[in-house]
């Protein structure tokens, strides 16, 4: 199966990297020939950015070799990747926003005289052909990128990596934020960069794409490549089997259901017709020790459900019910103070205080604060000693109370995250990938502390999570999120993980005319 | 789509470019109602006389603000400057004493480059730590008196003139305008302070080099300031110690009004041409008003306050339009 | 109770105790020497220095902590001083202290203000506030000197206890207080969280804007605080006052290990950067060292101290 040698462009060998002793990618073996468009694919965390990150200079492997054009380099910094002819066109766009299309398109590669003034001319001229010859797209190229919409502002990412002379072009879930017709167009300039001897590594979560675009597939899973194979010799079956690891099992027909009322459960958290600039229309229920899980691929709009149900993202319209009464969310004091929490996805940046003591972190919240204080005061022994009660319950093994938050474990971390509103008692709790980045041991741990709270605590429980085996170990609803909308839901036995896999990855056609 | 992307945003474009130009203007007609002496010749012929200095100050400054930095010791090099000049006219005569005082200014600015790109402490407190050194220096120097220079060829870098009539501060500002509008605008190392202003890390995987460039624009900006020194310094005909700290709060002001921001990427020094102008004419206005010179500070700085914060207003209405 | 207390000091000091190892070393040289150094009467004055200096160094150390910085804390105690100064023969003495607190209370929060809602780096603000409320100190007073001649506002502020200066006792009940809050109130969680991590204390219900309006508001107070028991001392109502203690504050709490980014930093750091700034000072005052040398010194410190807390983080 392993193709070395002849006719590969990009050659990674047995590649391996590690994260606090985890292999996130595990001696992938990752070959690209000249001239095709190779799709990388798996589920989350499954290795595929940490490895386009290795290609691209970002991150640096802790073994393996890379080979380009039969020469062995090492990549140690984007700018040595850019020189080798590889561009990363990632998910966040890295343009100079005040600056001209023009610019930005031959930053670095300016046509410029013996004393180094810049033929602007040139430039403005050379731009608006390249693009309009590429991509039959006219342009005004002394325009600012910040007037640009994202799909425009691709494309002249991609027109600057081809002014750069890139051979190779990585693309980074490009599809997320792009309608139909500008993702037709995407395809025509991706087809077209290979005509003229290009090579595409193209990521996508959205297998229907991959099977129209691509040549050649490679799968991840766990760290581990699966398989390298011709497009045309897979089905969608097949991709997802690989991609999870199990078959998909037999055909049965998908019962979709409407909002299954639990008759004889509380209903704890009601949402209708929420709508802001990322959602549109949400409308579901959550009721007493429920898990109810949403599912959808990267750029979905999963994490924005949360953001604007708790108030951090501000909401044109909706109604949130919590136990029957209408409640007014502005601000996420709003969203605490009713009992609905948010476990932000970013632990380090959302979610925790990392020079701060661990039983101040698993305090910080308004509502903690204010029941353990007095007037504003609070006294240090009762602070430690609900920390203590809290550290214990959720069985967080550390020396003591008082160091700070970054020497902790990424599974620990984790832990202190979720105490921290453990400890205000709420009713209705979002996760957000609660255990990304933590070890196995503790990844089951958390399943049963989620458990406990739903089903013994009665706490009703949203769980966002892009590892597919985790929403069907926990999920009792699950809603199928496609930008922004929720398009289905389901019962969690009345699906297979494939079949979850399969609805979240492919684009139903009612989408756009819906509402 | 031609059209979707031109259109009327052009002319939205430059009205905020050259927002401080509508400022001038409404600061011209209060000036004109206020006082019947503001508008004649020769008062702003007067203006003027002043204007070389603290125009050629903001020019270098405007670089390193474009750049993403500030230099809080623009004012003790001009005081230092001042002091090393009256040591060295009657020692050396001025073309040596020229060489030394630029070559100085580009020792502090690479110094101050220096601290900020390799060992990536802010720039604020670099150059702050920076003036307070170098001011320290001139005054330790000098214990804090002033030096009398005489010689008469040092004079003339201030009042000499030619053409018959045109003082050479004006040449000075209109040449260095000139190669700084044609450097930021049309030469490839111009553009990369606004390129590393917009996203220093993509200019770095473009293979620009970020770090000496830095250095160098801190070494070029100190150096304009020691120039200016000079000027000051053949303009009082004495080094004076402690005449820097004031040339720094009016620079800062003309460049941020002028419409390049801190944080930088964008801006220019056209723009810093409208801001000089501005402080001046509102120095001016003020002073043909008998307004107190304390109210005088107070004023300038409460307009300096609002019109930042109405640019920043401005700013923030394009990126929240996306 | 105790224990805690205990404990808490020792674990500070534990680490906190490079400061002090350099204030000793410092103040060992000093009585060195110098013969006057380690005399009854210039130890007060070193107290008395340092006092004024802690008590705007405590101001200071709230807003960095916060993750700003206040430039204008000088030109708040020239205002004030003048202010208070002026009013104390028309109002006496009660309604003009409260007159020149609320004021340093108000500016502050209009920096504040200013920084949180029109989203302006806080060096531009306070650097304009520095001007003008300069220009404001020196308009009052037309750029002269204005003569305490209340015996009683120099009884309150400026006489002696026990030998010790009155300022002292402020300053240290200021710094106890300043430790309490910032150790056993919600109010100093919420300011290190701000200051640490605004967009997780966002998310955790804090208001930030709230937090460092209030961190502001507080130095303007304290700069204020300082304004009246310094024009005690000198028994003078001064534009020019205040001149210097914004960088000396600044220099104190970087000193005192207090990162500039904010979230991070005690009290007790400070006061070892006070003591030490306060000490240095002094000592250079003996030797007759300019006060131009001084300023050097200053900027170097400031310097070395931000590069040695860079190298520990």
């Amino acid at each position: 199966m392993i193709e070395t040698g002849q006719n590969n462009y990009i050659e990674m060998q047995s590649v391996v990297k590690r994260y606090a002793g985890n292999a996130v990618v595990d001696h992938v073996d990752f070959f690209i020939k000249k001239g095709e468009i190779h799709c990388l694919v798996g589920e989350n965390g499954a290795g595929k950015s940490t490895l386009i990150k290795i290609l691209s200079g970002i991150v640096q492997p802790d073994e393996g070799k890379i080979f380009i054009g039969g020469k062995s380099v090492s990549i140690s910094h984007p700018s040595i990747a850019h020189r080798l002819g590889i561009s990363l066109i990632p998910q966040e766009l890295n343009l100079l926003n005040k600056l001209t299309i023009g610019e930005n398109v031959f930053l670095g590669v300016e046509p410029k005289n013996s004393i180094g003034l810049i033929n602007w001319e040139e430039i403005h001229r050379k731009t608006e052909n390249q693009i309009y010859q590429n991509f039959e797209v006219k342009i005004d190229s002394r325009a600012m990128i910040s007037d640009l919409s994202v799909s425009y502002r691709q494309l002249i990412m991609i027109a600057r990596a081809l002014q750069w002379g890139s051979k190779a072009l990585i693309l980074d879930e490009p599809t997320a934020r792009l309608s139909k017709e500008e993702i037709k167009r995407l395809f025509e300039v991706v087809r077209n960069f290979r005509e003229k001897g290009g090579t595409v590594i193209y990521i996508s979560h959205h297998l229907e794409e991959v099977q129209e675009i691509g040549d050649r597939v490679t799968i991840l899973r766990d760290g581990k490549k699966i398989i390298t194979e011709k497009i045309t010799n897979l089905d969608l079956d097949k991709i997802i089997e690989h991609m999870i690891g199990k078959k998909k099992g037999s055909k049965v027909s998908l019962t979709k259901t409407k909002e299954h009322e639990k008759i004889g459960k509380k209903k704890l958290l009601e949402i209708k017709g929420l709508l802001n600039k990322k959602v549109k229309n949400i409308d579901f229920n959550v009721s007493e020790g429920e898990v109810v899980a949403i599912a959808g691929v990267t750029g979905s709009g999963r994490s924005e459900i949360a953001r604007a149900i708790c108030g951090i993202d501000a909401c044109e319209k909706g109604e949130i019910r919590l136990m029957g009464k209408k409640v007014k969310i502005r601000k996420p004091a709003d969203a605490i103070k009713s009992g609905i929490i948010y476990v932000p996805e970013d632990r380090k940046s959302q979610g925790l205080f990392l020079k701060m003591p661990v039983f101040k972190n698993i305090l910080l919240n308004i509502k903690t604060l204010e029941n353990l204080s007095n007037l504003g005061f609070y006294i240090m022994k009762v602070f430690k000693s609900t920390a203590q009660k809290f550290v214990e319950l959720l069985n967080i093994s550390i020396p003591s109370l008082v160091i700070p938050c970054d020497s902790l474990s990424g599974g620990n971390q984790q832990k202190v995250l979720l105490g921290k509103w453990l400890t205000m008692n709420p009713t209705v709790i979002i996760l957000d990938e609660p255990t990304r980045g933590i070890d196995v041991g503790a990844k089951f741990e958390f399943y049963e502390i989620i458990n406990k709270l739903a089903k013994k605590q009665n706490k009703g429980i949203i769980l966002i999570s892009s590892e597919l085996p985790e929403i069907m170990k926990l999920a009792d609803k699950i809603l199928i999120l496609k930008k922004g909308r929720i398009v289905s839901t389901y019962l969690k036995k009345d699906l297979s993980e494939a079949e979850l896999l399969n609805l979240i990855t492919t684009i139903e056609v009612e989408d756009e005319t819906r509402h | 789509m031609k059209s979707k992307i031109l259109g009327s945003v052009k002319i939205k474009d430059l009205t905020r470019k050259y927002f401080i130009f509508l400022v001038l203007i409404g600061v011209f007609i209060a000036g004109k109602f206020s006082n019947p002496l503001f508008m004649t010749l020769r008062n702003q012929r007067n203006i003027m006389l002043d204007f070389s200095i603290p125009f050629i100050l903001a020019i270098g400054l405007t670089m390193v603000i474009l750049i993403g930095g500030i230099d809080l010791s623009i004012g003790s090099v001009i005081s230092l400057t001042g002091v090393v000049a009256g040591i060295l006219v009657p020692k050396t005569g001025v073309l040596f004493t020229i060489i030394i005082v630029l070559l100085m200014g580009m020792g502090i600015g690479a110094l101050n480059g220096f601290f900020i790109s390799r060992f990536k402490i802010l720039p604020f407190i670099v150059t702050l730590s920076s003036m307070i050194i170098w001011e320290g220096m001139a005054l330790i120097i000098t214990k804090s008196m002033p030096v009398l220079i005489t010689n008469p060829s040092f004079h003339a870098i201030n009042y000499g003139s030619i053409f018959g009539g045109i003082p050479l501060p004006w040449l000075y500002s209109f040449s260095i305008f000139t190669l700084a509008f044609i450097f930021l605008n049309f030469h490839a190392t111009g553009r990369r302070l606004y390129q590393i202003g917009n996203d220093e890390e993509t200019a770095r995987i473009a293979g620009v080099k970020v770090d000496k460039t830095k250095i160098g624009v801190y070494m070029l900006n100190s150096t304009i300031a020691a120039f200016c020194g000079l000027i000051v310094t053949a303009r009082m005909k004495l080094g004076d110690p402690s005449v820097g700290a004031d040339f720094l709060f009016d620079s800062i002001a003309a460049v941020c009004l002028g419409g390049t921001a801190i944080g930088g990427g964008q801006g220019g020094v056209v723009g810093t041409l409208g801001g000089v102008l501005l402080m001046l004419n509102l120095k001016n206005i003020l002073i043909l008003n008998d307004v107190s010179i304390y109210i005088q500070d107070v004023i300038r700085g409460a307009i300096i306050l609002i019109s930042i914060i109405i640019l920043n207003i401005q700013n923030q209405n394009i990126l929240g339009k996306k | 109770m105790k224990q805690d207390i205990k404990s808490i000091f020792t674990a500070i000091l534990r680490s906190y105790y490079n400061i002090y190892i350099v204030l000793f070393i410092i103040f060992i040289i000093g009585l060195f020497s110098h013969p006057v150094f380690g005399t009854t009467r210039n130890l007060i004055n070193i107290m008395r220095q340092i006092s004024v200096l802690l008590i705007v160094a405590v101001g200071q150390n709230f807003v960095i902590l916060s993750h700003g910085i206040d430039l204008s804390v000088s030109s708040i105690i020239s205002f004030i001083s003048v202010l208070v100064v002026s009013l104390l023969p028309v109002v006496g003495i009660p309604l003009s202290i409260l007159i020149g607190l609320a004021m340093g209370f108000v500016i502050g929060a209009i920096n504040g203000i200013i920084v949180t809602k029109f989203k302006i780096i806080p060096f531009l603000v306070t650097f304009c506030a520095l001007a003008i409320y300069q220009g404001l100190a020196l308009y009052i007073v037309q750029g002269k000197m204005k003569n305490v001649l209340d015996p009683n506002f120099l009884k309150y502020f400026s006489s002696y206890i026990f030998g010790i200066p009155i300022a002292v006792f402020y300053s240290l009940v200021i710094f106890a207080i300043g430790t309490l809050v910032l150790s056993r109130t919600t109010f100093g969680v919420k300011v290190y969280a701000v200051g640490g991590n605004e967009e997780a204390s966002r998310l955790s219900g804090i208001n930030p804007h709230l937090i460092k309006i209030l961190a502001y508001a507080i130095s303007g107070l304290l700069a204020a605080t300082a304004a009246i028991i310094l024009s005690s001392i000198l028994r003078i109502g001064h534009a020019r006052l205040g001149i210097g203690y914004e960088l000396d504050s600044i220099a104190a709490v970087c000193i005192g290990g207090t990162l500039l980014t904010g979230g991070e930093g005690s009290l007790i750091g400070v006061l070892g950067g006070a003591l030490i700034m306060g000490v240095l000072k002094n000592l250079f005052n003996l030797h007759g060292t300019s006060p131009y040398v001084q300023q050097v010194a200053t900027g170097v410190i400031i310097l070395v101290a931000v590069l040695i807390a860079k190298k520990k983080s």
